[in-house]
């Protein structure tokens, strides 16, 4: 469908605005919906925890991690509270 | 080496992190006459930080940014095959593409969806509320059903003895 077409069906006359909305629609539906889907990989740093969810990411699907012995991707766990610490010898603190 | 990574591997969102942790379980390793015992550690499992660097290591699987306009109706063949689609702005001064031939890159389900939303936004620039509700409720409706057309079932039901009459 036409962006002009969504425009005469909804009855909004300003191009801008209804290309602005579309805009905001169209982020809706990716939130809300598994329609495209991506993979995005990147390497894991020994001692480092902390990594960027890629910019382009709406939601998080699963995350995986390379099994060398089986080369193969298998997929984690994830936590969903805190984990309780006792002692964080990260070498990044 | 990386080995049952399912097992031992471990993540948490934070804000626009993602937090990764190998799990270890615990235990420790005594020496008995010659021997090395593995023996439960009360503490139980430990989180760490990644004992060890994995080139391509993570793979993360999402929901990602769209096309949002495109060249070409993406719902009609392109001689029996899949158009292929080139990112367009309709907004674009002096540029070949306007609202009249810029398509939005949904289906045309998700397009009337679109409808909504914008007939939503109108009501709530002019401050008809319910209106708004209406129309986001419509929007909501018809993203439920694209994602239920993708999970369609059949149900059969077994054929049922024939029951005399008496």
């Amino acid at each position: 469908m036409t962006v002009q077409e969504i425009m005469e069906r909804s009855g909004m006359n300003q191009s801008k605005l209804a290309v602005e909305f579309i805009k905001d629609a169209m982020q809706l539906i990716g939130s809300n919906s598994k329609d495209n889907l991506g993979i995005w990989t990147t390497n894991v740093v020994k001692g480092v925890r902390d990594y960027a969810i890629p910019a382009d990411c709406h939601a998080i699907d699963s995350i995986a991690i390379l099994d060398d012995n089986d080369d193969r991707y298998k997929r984690i766990r994830r936590l969903t509270k805190d984990p309780s610490m006792l002692l964080d010898n990260s070498p990044e603190t | 080496m990386a080995r049952d990574t399912d097992k031992y591997w471990i993540y948490k969102i934070a804000g626009r992190n993602i937090h990764l942790y190998q799990l270890s379980d615990g235990a420790r390793v005594e020496s008995l006459a010659g021997y090395n015992i593995r023996v439960p550690w009360t503490r139980g499992n430990k989180l760490n930080y990644p004992l060890e660097a994995i080139t391509n290591g993570m793979k993360i699987q999402g929901t990602a940014f769209i096309k949002t306009f495109v060249n070409i109706d993406p719902n009609e063949l392109d001689s029996g095959s899949n158009p292929s689609l080139s990112e367009v702005d309709p907004l674009a001064p002096g540029g070949s593409y306007n609202e009249l031939n810029t398509h939005v890159n949904v289906s045309r389900l998700l397009s009337l969806a679109i409808v909504d939303y914008l007939k939503a936004m109108a009501a709530d620039m002019g401050g008809k509320i319910d209106i708004k509700e209406y129309y986001m409720k419509e929007f909501y409706k018809k993203l439920s059903d694209n994602e239920s057309n993708k999970r369609k079932m059949t149900f059969s039901a077994p054929p049922s003895n024939p029951y005399a009459i008496v």
